[in-house]
Formats: C-alpha cells, sequence, structure tokens
C-alpha cells in the first residue's frame, strides 16, 4: 500500500510532458490547425476572420455547453436541434403581424423549449430508457412539430432590431452579438459546472450514479434538471439561428446536435460520463470551426469540410485512448 | 499415469496490498470429490480465478496436470487442460440452444463457415443421456431452463468438453433440496467415469455427504487437508475459523446509551423476514452470517435503497421508515458500503469532491459551492485519519484499498451520523489499515453514535463488536452477547441446517 501511495506522489509531484499534452491536447490540436492554415492562407489569422469564426460557431458552442452537462451526466440528447427549431418557428409565429409584442414571445418560447427538455428527461427518468433513444425519438417528434406547425415553409421575422441583438448587430461596431451571447453563456456555464452544487451533482452521477445516490443526492431530479436546463441552451441557440437567418426555419438545427456532441468529444469530455471540462468544450467546438473557416478559405466545400470533420474526431479520440492506455 | 491429475504446488497471489494466497499446495485424484473450504475471504475465490485462467499465479507455484506442468494464461487454456469451471453465476447465453451452448466453445471442431446444427444436436445428445439427463431438449432455449437444468447444461459442455477436472463453485446455492440431491446423484456419476470434481460449498453437511477428501483454507493458507470419513462437522468449523486474536483489534471502553435504533420484524419481500434488534448509543452492533445470508441487503433497507415490505423501524423511540437514501441520511443515518468502487466513490473525481459529498448538500446561496471551505474540511480529514495522499486533488483511483476506505468514512463524518452502518468495512485492505479502521469506529461509538457493523471476517467482528446476530439465509438465527461468543459458536448458527 505504502509502495501505491508512494507512486501516486511521484504522479503528481513530476507532470511529465506527456502528462501536459494529455491535459492541454485540445489547445495543442487547435494551436497546430490554426498554424498550418495561417501559414497556407495568412487572412485566416486576421482578427474580422477570427471574429467570424466565433461568430459562425456561436449556436454550436452554446449548444455544446448544455451538451457538456448532459454527457458528463452520461447521457446523450440528440433533440437540441429539433427543439431550436421549434424555438425559431414558434418565436417566428408567435410575432407574425404583431400577433404579440416580442419580449412575452421569447419568454413563451423559452418556457416551451424547457419543457421540451423537461419531456426528455421525464421520459428518460421514469421511463427508464436509455437517453440515446429517448432523444432519438423527440428529435424526430419536435421535428415533426416544427413541420407541421409550419407546414414546412419559414416564417419570416420583421423586426429588425431582434436581428440585431441576436444575430447580426455588432457591439462597439466589432463584436458580433452572437459572440457576446456565447460569451456569457459560457462564463455562466463555466460557474455552473465548477463552482455549483448543480454541476457537482452532475459530475458525481455522471462518475458513478449508485455513489451519488448512496451518499443522498437525489439522482433523478438532477438528471431531469439536465435535460430541462439543455432544452435552454436550445432555446438560446435557436434564437441566434433563427435571428441570423431572420425568420423561423423548421428544418433550422439539423446538424446542431451532432455538431455539438462532435465539440463536446473533441474537447475531451468523456462519452462514459464523469469527466468532462467546459473550457474543453470551448477549444472543441473552436477546433471544429477552425477547420470549417480555413477550409472554406482553401476553396474547400462542405462536402470536404464534414469528410475531414469525421476524420479529425476519429483521430482526436484515438489519441486520447493511445494516451490513457499508456498512464 | 501420475496418481494425482491436479497438483498445486507453492501457489501464491499477491494483489497491491493484500495477500490472498500463501503457499497453497493441494491435490486431487482422478475420480475424486475434493471439497474446498474456507470462510469467506479464505483465498477460494483466488484459487478458483487462478485454476480457471483470470490469474496468473506468483512465481514460484507450479501447477500440475496428469504430472505434467501446465500455466493458463487465459480461460481458454484451462479449458484445454480439461479444466472446466462452473461458476455461482452461470455463463450459458441465454437466448441460445441448449445444443448451441454446449458446442459454444469447441467451435475448433467444426469446420467451414456454416453452423452444423445436427452435429451439435448429436452431441449434446450424447452427452445429455450420458449424464441421465434426456427430459431435457437440446432444441430448448436455455432462458426457459430452470436454473438446476441450466446448471446440468454446464456440466454438458464440460463433459462435452472431455473434462477430466471439473470445479463447482457453490452449485447448490439457488437451486432447491429435490435438484440439488440430483446433481449429487450426476456428481457420483461422474465419479464413476474418472472425473476429478472440486467442490466448493459453505454447507458443511452437503460437503459431509458428497466428498471423499476435504481441504480447508484459512486468510490465504492451506489449513489442511483430511478425509471425510476422519473428520466431523466440529473439526471442520474449527479447521476453518482457528485463528488466533491478535491485537489488530484495539479494544475500547465506551458507556453504552440509549436505544437508538430499534427494528422490529423487520422485512423485505421474500430477502429477508422476521429480523428484529436494537442498538443503543455507543455500542457496535454486528451482524455475522455466509455469503448470501442477506445482510447487506439488511443495511440497504435500513438506508433506504430497498423496500421494506414488513416491520417497523424506530429512531430515537420514533418510527421512521427511510425510503431513500435521501431521507435516512437526513435523519442521521450513515452507510459506508461494502463496495468502494461500486458504491462508495465517484473513481474519476478527486479526493476532496469525493469528501464532501454529503457535506456540499447543505443549503447554500444559489448553490454556490466554496471550494476553498470544503478543501480545507477534507484537509482535515486527511490529518485526523492519517489518509496516505500527497495532495487532496489527487483522484481517488490512484489511493490504495485503505485510504479508498478511509475516504469513503470521511465523507460521512462532517454531519455528525447517530447511526452508521458498516458493510465489511476492512474488507481488501491490509492489516496496518485495518486496525485504523477500528479505532476510527471506536471513535464514533465514543462520540455517541450507534454502529451497526456487517462482517464475514470471524474475528473482527467477534472482537470489535458488542453484541453480534448471526443471519442465515434471510432469517435471524441468534443474538449474541460479547460475553459468550466464541468464533466456533457464530459459524456453528450460521452453518446449521436449516432444511
Amino acid at each position: 500500500m505504502r509502495a501505491q501511495a508512494q507512486a501516486g506522489t511521484n504522479q503528481t509531484f513530476r507532470p511529465t510532458i506527456k502528462k501536459l499534452i494529455i491535459q492541454y491536447r485540445t489547445v495543442l490540436i487547435l494551436v497546430a490547425l490554426m498554424t498550418v492554415f495561417t501559414l497556407l492562407k495568412p487572412v485566416f489569422i486576421n482578427p474580422a476572420n477570427l471574429l467570424s469564426i466565433i461568430k459562425n460557431m456561436s449556436y454550436v458552442l452554446i449548444a455544446g455547453l448544455g451538451m457538456t452537462f448532459i454527457i458528463t451526466l452520461g447521457g446523450l440528447d440528440l433533440s437540441v436541434g429539433s427543439i431550436a427549431a421549434v424555438v425559431g418557428v414558434g418565436f417566428a409565429m408567435l410575432v407574425r403581424g404583431g400577433l404579440m409584442p416580442v419580449v412575452p414571445a421569447v419568454l413563451i418560447v423559452m418556457v416551451a423549449a424547457m419543457l421540451l427538455g423537461f419531456f426528455n428527461g421525464f421520459i428518460s427518468v421514469k421511463g427508464k430508457i436509455e437517453p440515446f433513444l429517448v432523444t432519438l425519438a423527440t428529435m424526430f417528434i419536435y421535428r415533426g412539430l416544427a413541420l407541421t406547425l409550419t407546414a414546412g415553409k419559414p416564417v419570416p421575422i420583421v423586426i429588425p432590431y431582434f436581428a440585431d441583438v441576436f444575430g447580426n448587430g455588432l457591439l462597439f461596431n466589432v463584436i458580433p452579438s452572437p459572440v457576446i451571447i456565447s460569451a456569457i453563456v459560457f462564463l455562466v456555464s463555466w460557474f455552473l459546472y465548477r463552482q455549483t452544487k448543480f454541476g457537482f451533482y452532475v459530475r458525481s452521477i455522471g462518475g458513478n450514479s449508485e455513489a451519488a445516490r448512496v451518499a443522498g443526492i437525489d439522482v433523478s431530479f438532477v438528471k431531469i434538471a439536465a435535460y430541462t436546463l439543455n432544452g435552454l441552451y436550445a432555446f438560446i441557440a435557436g434564437l441566434i439561428l433563427a435571428s441570423l437567418f431572420n425568420s423561423g426555419l423548421p428544418d433550422a438545427g439539423g446538424d446542431l446536435a451532432l455538431d455539438s456532441i462532435s465539440g463536446v468529444i473533441l474537447g475531451g469530455t468523456a462519452i462514459a460520463g464523469g469527466v468532462g471540462s467546459i473550457w474543453g468544450t470551448l477549444g472543441g467546438c473552436l477546433i471544429m470551426a477552425s477547420l470549417n473557416n480555413g477550409m472554406s478559405l482553401m476553396g474547400a466545400q462542405y462536402h470536404q469540410q464534414i469528410l475531414v470533420k469525421g476524420l479529425v474526431i476519429i483521430l482526436a479520440v484515438l489519441m486520447d485512448n493511445a494516451f490513457k492506455s499508456k498512464q | 499415469m501420475a496418481e494425482h491429475i491436479l497438483e498445486l504446488k507453492n501457489i501464491s497471489k499477491t494483489f497491491p496490498g493484500v495477500t490472498a494466497l500463501k503457499n497453497v499446495s493441494m491435490s486431487v485424484k482422478s475420480g475424486e470429490v475434493h471439497a474446498l473450504l474456507g470462510e469467506n475471504g479464505a483465498g477460494k475465490s483466488t484459487l478458483i480465478k487462478i485454476l480457471s485462467g483470470y490469474h496468473e499465479p506468483d512465481k514460484g507455484g507450479e501447477i500440475l496436470i496428469a504430472g505434467s506442468p501446465v500455466t493458463f494464461k487465459s480461460p481458454k487454456d484451462a479449458i484445454q487442460a480439461s479444466f472446466h469451471t462452473i461458476y455461482q453465476e452461470l455463463t450459458l447465453c441465454p437466448h441460445m440452444t441448449v445444443a448451441e451452448n454446449i458446442v459454444l466453445d469447441k467451435q475448433d471442431q467444426f469446420k467451414g463457415f456454416l453452423q452444423k446444427r445436427r452435429e451439435y444436436q448429436v452431441i449434446a445428445t450424447r452427452v445429455l443421456r450420458e449424464l441421465g439427463q434426456t427430459e431435457i431438449d437440446p432444441n430448448r432455449l436455455v432462458k426457459d431452463l430452470s436454473i438446476a437444468q441450466q446448471q446440468i447444461v454446464e456440466i454438458a459442455k464440460a463433459i462435452a468438453s472431455k473434462a477430466k477436472i471439473i470445479l463447482m463453485d457453490e452449485p447448490t446455492s439457488s437451486i432447491s433440496q429435490s435438484d440439488a440431491d440430483r446433481l449429487m446423484d450426476i456428481i457420483r456419476g461422474l465419479k464413476t467415469n474418472g472425473v476429478a470434481i472440486i467442490y466448493i460449498s459453505h454447507r458443511l453437511h452437503e460437503i459431509g455427504g458428497i466428498a471423499d477428501r476435504i481441504t480447508v483454507l484459512r486468510d490465504g493458507e492451506l489449513v489442511g487437508t483430511v478425509n471425510n470419513s476422519d473428520v466431523t462437522e466440529r473439526d471442520l468449523i474449527a479447521m476453518m475459523v482457528g485463528r488466533e486474536l491478535t491485537n489488530v483489534y484495539p479494544k475500547r471502553e465506551v458507556s453504552i446509551g440509549d436505544v437508538v435504533l430499534r427494528v422490529e420484524n423487520l422485512a423485505s419481500g421474500e430477502l429477508f423476514k422476521e429480523i428484529s434488534f436494537e442498538v443503543r448509543k455507543g455500542e457496535i452492533f454486528g451482524i455475522g452470517g455466509l455469503v448470501g445470508s442477506k445482510r447487506t441487503e439488511t443495511l440497504e433497507a435500513l438506508f433506504g435503497m430497498r423496500p421494506i415490505t414488513d416491520g417497523k423501524m424506530f429512531l430515537n423511540g420514533e418510527e421512521f421508515f427511510p425510503r431513500t437514501p435521501r431521507r435516512a441520511i437526513k435523519h442521521g443515518i450513515a452507510f459506508v458500503t461494502e463496495d468502494r468502487k461500486k458504491s462508495g466513490l465517484v473513481l474519476c473525481l478527486p479526493v476532496y469532491e469525493n469528501m464532501n459529498m454529503v457535506n456540499a448538500q447543505q443549503p447554500s446561496f444559489a448553490g454556490y459551492l466554496n471550494w476553498a471551505k470544503l478543501k480545507a474540511i477534507a484537509d482535515d480529514h486527511r490529518k485526523t485519519l492519517h489518509i496516505r495522499v500527497s495532495r487532496i486533488e489527487q483522484i481517488v483511483s490512484s489511493l490504495s484499498g485503505g485510504n479508498q476506505q478511509k475516504v469513503v468514512l470521511a465523507k460521512w463524518l462532517d454531519f455528525a451520523p447517530k447511526v452508521i452502518l458498516f458493510d465489511e468495512p476492512t474488507r481488501g485492505i491490509d492489516i496496518g489499515a485495518k486496525t485504523e479502521i477500528y479505532s476510527i469506529m471506536g471513535d464514533l461509538a465514543a462520540r455517541g453514535a450507534a454502529i451497526v457493523m456487517v462482517s464475514s471476517e470471524l474475528p473482527e467482528l467477534i472482537s470489535v463488536a458488542d453484541r453480534i446476530m448471526v443471519m442465515q439465509e434471510g432469517r435471524m438465527k441468534g443474538i449474541v452477547s460479547k460475553q459468550e461468543v466464541t468464533q466456533e459458536h457464530v459459524m456453528s448458527l450460521a452453518t446449521q441446517k436449516t432444511r
């Protein structure tokens, strides 16, 4: 036993280079990627381009931050894109023709999005169904809802300041409003994840739900709360999407769930739960967004972009496993 | 041809922090039923795992089959050396047929890509007839068979592989008496065919009826091998427990106060029934019994992890039903579970977070956690409990068993529990750490907690507990006080025949 404790001591006092690489692998991949793109296309590193990268990834990052809680919990939520679509068309329909002022309309779709998230969590917990299955089903249901409400057609939003606040507006004429929103959401998420009981419970349950239960944590409540919260994240992402397009699109956010899950995984959050990082999710989303942007600059199409995106995910996870098994 | 089909020479097995087996030698003859006996933790499971290829013995040990040395690097090696193990938890594929299960580990014999259903069936029919079990249809799905029939399929599987040695681990633990009798007939039949059987059971009368020779293990060491005809059940019990009590169990004088926890006729479905006892302030109440006596389940019911279907529970004189762990904790009950990895710790989180898992649930503004404060609390625990860890930020899985157990304990200390339930508090940790755990338990009792401790280690139970309740198969077999208790007494209560 002594020997083991001793080994532990050495490990923590002499952080090897390998350990540092593991800890900062997301940053390393990001820096490497940015360096390559800058060398190939110097315009990549322009502040304006960097801002547009962050603007374009804002809704994925926001969904990814919510997804970090869900995946840390050992769950999954495939329905966020569909919730975002419901939010967009719901809002557009509520304000169409001055039916309702903006603020109550926003509040209504917010509550609706949280209810959809609550439904995911409630069915999964009380019905004892894998969240993957539940949210696979609700992904269809909520998408069907958005399509049914609009008969499949986009609903334009004719409120100019709405687009400014959530989509194409600029703060100090420089920073796009989605960047501001995602920065705020990021800080709040970090606080929630690291500094509150809720985040602690999520990490404990994801790491070992039985131990959490024995310690008196209300596992069902925390799980349902996390899915409800994820509905709120999907709501914010949905508003940004709607205002970027200036309309409620029933097919908006089709890639949102898988893109955000990819960002979370690239950020080093374990799909098995328990171990995760809000900063990592930021890094993971930045990697994907830089990849998209850099490849576009080089003239690559969406077709090639997703091809490379998939390869990068596999490489990152392989790297992860290789490091872990060597530990 | 050697007389012994299986010989073990100086088999040892050390795990980090624990020596599970020390220089065990034994031999098994063809056509003999050789019983392996020992308390929980005596080293039987480790020996089984070595024999079936899951663990390799430490260097210096030797396994001989029919006189020639073998090394089992995987379960497959063991099967190829005609050694077959039938585990307590059967390992058949429930959704496949009897015949498919019987040939599953012999696919090398069949050529070609396609399944040879007819051949499978022929083989299955032949071995089942050999065992005299013709009523089992080879085409039935295993999941539709009774447990006893599934066991026979396991045996058939071994016979079809021409197994020369069959190890059976507690084969009668979950079957009825008539099925057990039939199993004994099958075992006798195997004997006459020259198959050696290594038979593991806690049931002494059963061993008395079937075994030729008996090997007793204790604390990972060989006590001896005896002929069944030479010994009585009493002798066997003495061999199993005959251990000196040393001063690893620090005694402590604590004044015993009022009754804190009282349980009347407690039952949880069919698991356990009619359990009644009371525990006083400052008292350590032990629960003894063998594996399967439902001691853990009883603790789980007291902690709200299992429904209480009958009976009453009182805390400080007031009737109380825990319902959920959360409610139990709110009423001052703590539970140090048996399996640290399964329910005691979140292994991927650091030491200080694990220590604060209960503490963090105290009300706070907007759910804010002051980690600086919580870390300071954790660091105090590290010092008072002598937890050997360089930094409390270390991930808890990197700690040794004893230190992990102290982390589990630390989790419960801040809210001053009135009742603390301990389930096998020193399982898998070394002597030094054990002593420390006992003295922590003594401190807690001295501070007025009522302690309930389940333990399979008799010396521990006898020297730490003030009174001991012995359970057998979900029933209470008696409560013995410290003055009248002996290891033999507890063991005979735990093993006496009930049927």
